[in-house]
């Protein structure tokens, strides 16, 4: 009985000491991977821009949707980062686009940071990152995009339909009581009137100047240079570096090492994603993620919003 | 516990006096080590590996809870004749191996094939030590034991979907 305990207590040290080696020995972790909250000092904060940009409640939880990037969330993840005093951001966009306001109050955060601190900011193009999601990189001090990218899409559009032809046919009639002549501006049971027009050109255009203006304020080129590329028509990477609407073609990788060199980080970065799902998150998929036909629903909800940078 | 481990280990037709008192100690080893494992596999700091092992551990007793309670189940309607807190200490105490996980991905570091390969058997040996303890307390025939862990393994995958549609069935359809 004694040799057995002795075996079972040697097994079960050696075990212990074999899984503390695990941990100690384990080669330092990749870069571009969520690295925990509990890794030590970030050098890098990645923020992730993924999908439809909207202004949301923040918070979480299974009931929680989370599909696209939240404004607010992202807000308060750049404060964060900077409450950490974290040496750059690099953010990943991968984004068609989003509501002008959710867009705007993005790019307003990363310029505070811009000015307010020596944080360096990087923007690492995906797949897309067009209209609103360029909104958000012309924050950055270096934008790297690959050779295919797509981005650019520079303006705003307001997308409205009349469908009372179709319920003609169908019979059915429509009418609204309002407290004034344009609370039902952009319905879709009717044609679009002359004074409603103006109005909503007069949105447009304001906004697509502040658009304009948070690019040259970004990206420090000439209203005159910008112009003629504003008018909404895409650029893959390539295209988009040579009128410089991006600085340089990489990859993720290559984005990162830019961000150390412009941070003057010595050595490995230790980065950190800021956007990683948080424990609750990573164990529970949002409820309606589960419904079938969710993304779509989801998609389809864009088409009703009246401003959107993109659709 | 020295024992319980020594027996599980070494000598598993063996059957130990199952005592539940053990098995708690067991997922407080186990949860630790494994919490350590898995620190390393994702580069946590000192704070990660303490928020993993509680996470582990409480998981662990969580799932141990649940498991026990549907082998119980199912293993009764199988005709089986164990109690709940015999069936409690006999899965815990077959967890047991899971230990030499740790020198199992030690081992990877230089011999990657013959680590994969220890893992591999380590599982496997779970599995089966499970099986024969689930035959062993409820006195199931091999065929019942292996049908027994199966069923609850499907019921236990299939479990959270349940749950998360029963608030939704009954919401919608009251």
């Amino acid at each position: 009985m004694r040799f057995e305990r002795i075996l079972a207590l040697v097994i079960a040290i050696a075990c212990v000491v074999a899984a503390v080696g695990n941990w100690i020995g384990a080669p330092p972790q990749q870069v571009i991977s969520p690295a925990s909250p509990a890794g030590g000092k970030a050098d890098v904060a990645l923020l992730e821009v993924y999908g439809q940009i909207a202004d949301s409640a923040t918070g979480g939880g299974p009931f929680s949707s989370t599909t696209g990037t939240n404004a607010n969330t992202l807000i308060q993840q750049i404060r964060q980062a900077r409450k950490d005093d974290v040496k750059a951001i690099l953010l990943l966009i991968n984004s068609p686009g989003g509501t002008a306001a959710a867009s705007q109050a993005i790019y307003d955060e990363l310029m505070r940071v811009r000015k307010e601190t020596n944080t360096k900011i990087v923007a690492a193009l995906g797949d897309v990152a067009a209209s609103g999601g360029y909104f958000v990189a012309s924050a950055a001090h270096h934008i790297v995009a690959n050779p295919a990218s797509v981005t650019g899409s520079i303006g705003v559009i307001v997308r409205t339909q009349n469908v009372s032809p179709l319920l003609d046919r169908l019979g059915v009639k429509s009418s609204s009581i309002q407290s004034g002549p344009y609370k039902d501006i952009l319905s879709p049971f009717r044609e679009t009137t002359s004074p409603e027009r103006e109005i909503i050109q007069a949105v447009v255009t304001e906004s697509y100047q502040q658009f304009l203006n948070a690019i040259v304020a970004g990206r420090g080129i000439s209203l005159a240079q910008l112009r003629p590329l504003a008018d909404g028509r895409i650029f893959t990477g390539s295209q988009a570096q040579k009128v410089k609407l991006v600085d340089s073609l990489g990859n993720v990788h290559t984005a990162l090492d830019k961000t150390a060199e412009l941070a003057k980080i010595q050595g490995e970065p230790n980065v950190r994603n800021y956007s990683a799902a948080n424990l609750w998150q990573s164990f529970f998929p949002s409820f309606e993620s589960l419904i079938p036909g969710y993304q779509q629903v989801q998609q389809a909800r864009w088409h009703k919003i009246p401003l959107a940078l993109m659709e | 516990m020295l024992e319980a481990l020594y027996s599980t280990l070494f000598h598993p037709n063996e059957a130990s006096e199952d005592q539940l008192s053990t098995a708690w100690g067991v997922w407080l080893f186990l949860g630790g080590v494994l919490a350590l494992n898995a620190a390393g596999a994702i580069g946590l700091g000192a704070k990660g590996v303490l928020v993993l092992a509680v996470a582990f551990i409480l998981a662990g007793l969580l799932g141990w809870f649940w498991f026990s309670a549907a082998v119980s189940l199912l293993a009764h309607l199988l005709g089986g004749q164990g109690s709940i807190p015999g069936t409690m200490a006999a899965i815990a105490q077959s967890l047991w191996p899971l230990l030499l996980t740790a020198p199992a991905i030690a081992l990877k570091a230089w011999l990657p094939a013959l680590g994969e390969l220890s893992s591999l058997g380590i599982g496997v040996w779970v599995l089966v030590i499970l099986t024969r303890q689930i035959r062993r307390v409820h006195r199931l025939s091999w065929g019942r034991a292996v049908l027994c862990f199966v069923l609850t393994v499907g019921l236990a995958v299939l479990a959270p979907l349940g749950l998360l549609l029963w608030p939704f069935m009954i919401i919608l359809g009251t």
